[in-house]
């Protein structure tokens, strides 16, 4: 589905971000793990045609992203704040996200009854603009958007940022079931090795803009890592 | 002190494109001084524009009637444009200051305000000329007083009313109700208002009364503050009632009305597209300052000036900041798929409807002339035409996050401005004044109308081609425009 050629980063001289070669096939749940810099969000904008590659191309769905706008109507991502509309409530969000990914609006209620656990009454009908809903709330809104449509790709970064307890574990199972029954290719990045390898059935563990390791994920994998992350903190 | 002196030299010289920066403060420099200059020529000045407006009174005497409604003008201009510096307390909160000296620094800080200068910049030359002229009395010094109590009185109100919309429709309500009364000459409020500062004239001593008030303004402010700085209170995010603005009626824009319906939310909900519109409002008035005069009459290229600010005051200030005003959320946007086309076209609807609805609502100009009402309908015509797809052209260079829910610091929204949208007037606003001047010279006042008019009919002929090429262009900045929104 993706797949990733010579692509090179670079700000101002530095090389931030290195993947000689990256495939990452439909249906995978793909998870990037890194510390701060490691170059997780650049890849992800790279990825989504946010930010202009240096060097090297990323193809979504067989089509160059930089060449036609064509993968866009499979793809969905959440990566910040940048990503919500603050002057909207989150049913008008919702709305503008359907329709501009051609959903109507009578599916979209009926398919949003679906999440009411996970927004715990806080979301919907409250007459509030996102702007004004808990950091936590506002991440629901813009994870639950990017699900709308069913896209065969969606990007989450830090999903599970900001959520509390119950809501993580809720998303933990809302994504081990998208790649499990809807063959959606998953790429979440996250600082919570323990999330991570639950959902992700791929790991990969970027620092300094280079892979470091390429895991198909194992009841070891959460060792490995926890393994490789303390020798580096040590250095 | 020279640590703070540094930081500021720092982040100047570091910021990117410094250069550009430096270019465009001198310019907003200039501007200011302008401001300044106008200003102080302005009250140097009114002693001799009110004697020969009202020769049958004393300048004095004729102010007084007036200071009503510049009083009012000014309370609408600070509820839209004044930035209240309540927002940078909560820093201070766990400092060891006590809160009562935080509150009255606060207070203190914010008489100092640009808003709050025109006492001395216009009152001041006013009064000096007037002691020139007609001898000095001390009764001038009580009525500066007076009117300064005032300004600062309601500089310090501000604080509370800008915390609630009811205070401000309250405050509208009783503006609306006292000048109906006294168009209906039922009850004059603003001649009241006038015999109250003329009697300091001659009783300088009842200024005490308008010290009192302040000073009581001064105190129940602080109590209110003192109150209201917690972070549950005053210092919490306002939670805003949701306006329901489903509208309907756009859904016979077919996909169009997406944008559409937006980009009305974007305009209503926020507080900084809020002062545009109240802005774009103000613009209506702008022609008076032209067709009042006489000179200008005899000069119709000045009139054309005056005219395209009448119908393009919100093209032109909501125009130039596409697409900084969806900033906030661009990577959403680039990251839909949505064409650039529709998008454009939908911000080139907004500013066509509101121009062309503004030329509507300008038709008291008929009263002044039907001249002046003629060019403010063609210079119509040219703003929709070309000056929509200009504002459009303009806005891509404007690189810059805009905050939608803060309002701007004085000057601030000509800071967005770079040294392109400056060199824009000259398509915006020259340009036009040109083509008509050369059909008026050439042939007839007519035939410069219709050059002007017949520019911006160009302009929706040729408008499918040039939104395409909009679209393109805003797809090659895209990159760097993405860069420059993200949030610094």
């Amino acid at each position: 589905m993706i797949d990733v050629r010579e692509l090179q980063k670079t700000y101002g001289g530095n090389l931030v971000l290195d993947l000689p070669e990256l495939k990452i096939p439909a249906g995978q749940s793909f998870g990037l793990v890194g510390n701060n810099g490691a170059g997780k969000t650049t890849f992800f904008s790279l990825l989504l045609d946010l930010v202009e590659p240096t060097q090297g191309e990323i193809t979504n769905g067989g089509e160059k992203i930089q060449k036609n706008d064509q993968w866009k109507a499979h793809t969905a991502a959440y990566i910040d704040q940048d990503f919500l509309i603050g002057y909207l409530t989150p049913e008008e969000y919702f709305e503008l996200i359907a329709q501009l990914r051609q959903v109507d609006l009578e599916s979209l209620q009926s398919w949003l009854q679906g999440f009411e656990s996970f927004f715990k009454g806080e979301i919907l009908g409250r007459k509030r603009y996102i702007r004004d809903l808990s950091k936590g709330n506002q991440k629901k809104v813009g994870l639950i958007a990017c699900l709308i449509g069913a896209p065969k790709v969606v990007v989450l970064d830090e999903p599970f940022a900001n959520l509390d307890p119950s809501s993580q574990i809720q998303l933990k199972d809302l994504l081990k079931n998208l790649s499990e029954q809807t063959q959606t290719t998953l790429l979440i990045s996250s600082h919570d090795l323990n999330h991570i390898t639950e959902v992700c059935e791929r790991i990969v563990l970027l620092d300094h803009g280079t892979v470091q390791q390429d895991l198909m994920t194992t009841p070891e994998t959460l060792k490995t890592l926890e393994t490789y992350f303390t020798s580096i903190s040590k250095d | 002190m020279s640590l703070f002196f540094r930081l500021m030299w720092k982040s100047f010289f570091r910021a990117p494109q410094w250069e550009t920066k430096l270019v465009v403060r001198i310019l907003i420099g200039f501007f200011g001084l302008y401001m300044f200059v106008s200003f102080l020529f302005l009250g140097v000045g009114m002693y001799f524009i009110l004697e020969e407006q009202f020769p049958d009174q004393s300048p004095m005497a004729s102010i007084q009637p007036w200071l009503l409604s510049y009083f009012t003008t000014e309370f609408l201009i600070r509820y839209f444009l004044q930035q209240m510096p309540a927002t940078q307390l909560q820093t201070y909160l766990l400092m060891p200051i006590k809160r009562s000296k935080i509150i009255r620094q606060l207070l203190v800080r914010s008489t100092l305000s640009f808003y709050n200068s025109t006492p001395w910049i216009i009152g001041i030359p006013f009064l000096v000329v007037l002691s020139y002229k007609e001898g000095f009395q001390w009764g001038f010094v009580a009525w500066w007083i007076g009117i300064l109590s005032v300004i600062l009185s309601i500089n310090l109100l501000n604080f509370m009313v800008n915390r609630s919309n009811r205070h401000f429709w309250i405050f509208v309500g009783v503006a609306a109700l006292s000048s109906g009364l006294s168009y209906l000459q039922i009850f004059e409020l603003d001649a009241w208002v006038g015999k109250a500062f003329e009697r300091l004239l001659e009783h300088p001593w009842e200024v005490g009364i308008y010290l009192l008030v302040l000073a009581l303004v001064y105190q129940s402010t602080y109590t209110y503050l003192r109150g209201q700085i917690y972070l549950d209170k005053g210092l919490k995010k306002r939670d805003y009632m949701v306006q329901n603005l489903d509208l309907p009626f756009l859904n016979r824009f077919g996909k169009l009305s997406i944008f559409l319906r937006n980009d009305i939310r974007l305009i209503v909900r926020n507080v900084r597209t809020r002062q545009v519109s109240f802005m774009s409002v103000m613009f209506l008035f702008y022609g008076l300052i032209f067709g009042t005069q006489e000179v200008y009459l005899e000069m119709p290229a000045v009139l054309v000036f005056g005219g395209l600010f009448v119908s393009g005051g919100f093209l032109m200030t909501f125009g130039q900041n596409i697409p900084a005003w969806d900033s906030e959320y661009y990577p959403l946007l680039m990251s839909q798929n949505l064409s650039y086309r529709e998008y454009l076209l939908s911000k080139w609807w907004l500013m066509v409807v509101v121009t062309a609805a503004s030329a509507v609502v300008a038709f008291p100009y008929l009263w002044l002339s039907t001249q002046m009402y003629a060019i403010i309908l063609a210079g119509a015509v040219f703003n929709m035409g070309v000056g929509s797809l200009l504002n459009l052209y303009s806005g891509v260079y404007n690189q810059t996050r805009m905050p939608l829910n803060v309002k701007a610091k004085a000057f601030e929204n000509t800071k967005a401005f770079s040294l392109v949208q400056f060199v824009f007037v000259i398509p915006k606003i020259l340009v036009p004044m040109g083509l008509f001047y050369a059909g008026y010279r050439l042939i007839s006042f007519e035939a410069g109308l219709a050059v002007l008019a017949g520019t911006g009919i160009l302009g929706f002929v040729f408008r499918e081609p040039l939104l395409n090429a909009l679209a393109k262009l805003f797809m090659q900045q895209k990159y760097k425009a993405l860069a420059a929104f993200r949030k610094q």
